[in-house]
């Protein structure tokens, strides 16, 4: 569904990304492991349209979307939910949530009933503004605001981040369920590896630009060598 | 008793005429933060617009919707060919609108010469309110006003429409990732600020003298509005325009037009000092 091959990108004149592949199945859910810096943000932004790639493609279904616009990216199915959430806090839970679902299928959308299935708390805030909840709910309403949309695809930047435990085993249970019972197919950034072996079938080790290892989150589970070896623990 | 009614309605007409005219000024200036200097020469274009369709004999009505849709047109145009390539940039957007200013008012000067044009209202009479009588033309454009304001405030904050504009102003990268076709909402948001200064030219020409400066007279004060009423939300300049129209026609009225002037500028100095994010507050950019 998405392949990645010999990315490079970066800002100015730096290279982040240093030729990375990757290639993600259709209803698959991946982890990005790695230190701070090590380009798993970057390689999000790149897909999502929000960086320009330097060198290398990008395939999304059939077509290939480096150098697409975001909006022309979302359109085509994938949802991105970044780093710090970024929900509109002067607008309304319910304003946040139409706004995914008509950036991706028109001014007419609704929200989409499996959105409130999925995180009722936001049924519970429709009307409240966005900057008001809870951290945790505002996660929440990020992830909803980009499933309002019913992507194909949805790329997760740090959902864990600055949340107390028992929400982040929340957040993990609904994504989970997201791709088991939707065949949602999912990429996830992550530095809690918890998390990220809950939400995902197979994790990715990203060092200095490139992918540099996998393994499958039942074999990392039995032997945490790799864990040790590629992320500071 | 007359005096201080006729009073009242005049004070009442200056303040709805600017925030008729700063109304688009705000939607560029306060939702998209471009100082838009054309913004006096597009209600100029506006009149024109309706000068050069009445000598052509077309019905004032027709006019006034013809000379809306062409300057908002216009903007259009401004947005694609010069305006995009400097959002973000402050001081280039002034420059580049004021040349554009400049272009359009000798553009206007070569057209029909520096001298004024009349045209001539659609409505003649003089309604008697409590004895007092007064134009009726002039409760008209006070009722466009009112509409104005009324329709842009919903366009923006109960439609779909207006959800996503604003999402584009709030946050473009992310409204952009979402689907939103931020492009687009930029062309038509300026578009509808251009339209809006379009329509208040070609209400005002029939009650003013319509030459090559006729722009700048309401354009100061449009521009004092938002900087006292604050440019973070739609009804910041709308409270603006209430101080500073009813002190600048009440000052002219009982004292004289030079001291009002004094009067307002001194009033907007205190106001900006005392809330420099403007009355509404949240006035800086994000």
């Amino acid at each position: 569904m998405l392949r990645i091959e010999g990315l490079v990108c970066g800002y100015g004149g730096s290279r982040v990304l240093r030729g990375f592949d990757l290639s993600v199945g259709e209803g698959e859910s991946v982890a990005l492991l790695g230190r701070n810096g090590m380009g798993k943000t970057t390689l999000l932004r790149a897909v999502m349209g929000l960086i320009k790639a330097k060198e290398g493609k990008i395939e999304f279904g059939d077509n290939r979307i480096d150098g697409a616009k975001p909006e022309v990216i979302a359109k085509a199915g994938l949802a991105y939910v970044p780093q710090g959430r970024e929900i509109f806090p002067d607008l309304s839970v319910e304003e946040n949530l139409l706004l995914g679902a008509m950036g991706k299928n028109g001014l007419g959308a609704a929200v989409p009933d499996q959105v409130f299935q999925r995180f009722p708390i936001l049924k519970d805030r429709l009307n409240q503004k966005g900057g008001t909840l809870s951290g945790g709910q505002q996660q929440q309403l990020a992830i909803g605001r980009a499933l309002a949309g019913q992507p194909t695809m949805l790329l997760l930047d740090e959902p864990s981040e600055g949340l107390q435990p028992s929400i982040v085993t929340e957040v993990g249970n609904a994504m989970r369920r997201e791709v088991e019972e939707r065949g949602l197919t999912l990429v996830t950034v992550e530095q809690n590896v918890e998390l990220a072996l809950t939400i995902a079938e197979r994790c990715l080790f990203i060092e200095n630009g490139v992918l540099v290892a996998e393994a499958s989150s039942a074999t990392l589970r039995a032997d945490d060598s790799l864990l040790h070896k590629h992320l500071a623990i | 008793m007359d005096q201080a009614l006729l009073l009242l309605l005049d004070a009442t007409n200056y303040v709805l005429v600017i925030i008729l005219v700063a109304m688009g000024l705000v939607i560029v200036f306060g939702l998209m933060r471009v100082i838009n200097m054309a913004h006096g020469e597009l209600f100029l274009l506006g009149a024109y617009t309706l000068v050069l369709l009445q000598q052509a004999g077309v019905p004032y009505w027709i006019g006034l919707i013809a000379a809306t849709l062409l300057v908002g047109f216009i903007g259009l145009l401004m947005e694609e060919l010069v305006i995009r390539h400097i959002y973000h940039r402050f001081l280039d957007t002034i420059l580049a609108t004021w040349g554009i200013s400049i272009a359009i008012k000798q553009g206007v000067v070569l057209l029909f010469g520096p001298g004024a044009q009349s045209t001539t209202a659609p409505i003649t009479a003089q309604l008697q309110i409590f004895g007092a009588s007064y134009p009726a033309y002039r409760l008209f454009i006070m009722a466009v006003a009112l509409l104005v304001v009324a329709g842009t405030f919903y366009l923006f904050f109960r439609t779909r429409f207006g959800l996503a504009a604003r999402a584009v102003i709030a946050n473009r990268a992310m409204a952009g990732c979402l689907g939103v076709p931020t492009r687009t909402f930029d062309r038509l948001t300026f578009a509808y600020g251009a339209a809006l200064a379009g329509l208040a030219g070609a209400v005002m020409a029939p009650i003013m003298s319509v030459d090559p400066q006729m722009g700048l007279g309401f354009l100061i004060p449009a521009f004092l509005s938002i900087l006292v009423g604050g440019a973070g939300h739609l009804a910041g300049p709308v409270l603006g325009a209430g101080l500073i129209g009813a002190t600048d026609s009440v000052t002219a009225g009982l004292w004289s037009p030079v001291m009002a002037q004094v009067v307002v500028f001194a009033m907007a100095v205190v106001a900006i000092r005392l809330f420099p994010g403007g009355l509404m507050g949240r006035g800086g950019p994000r």
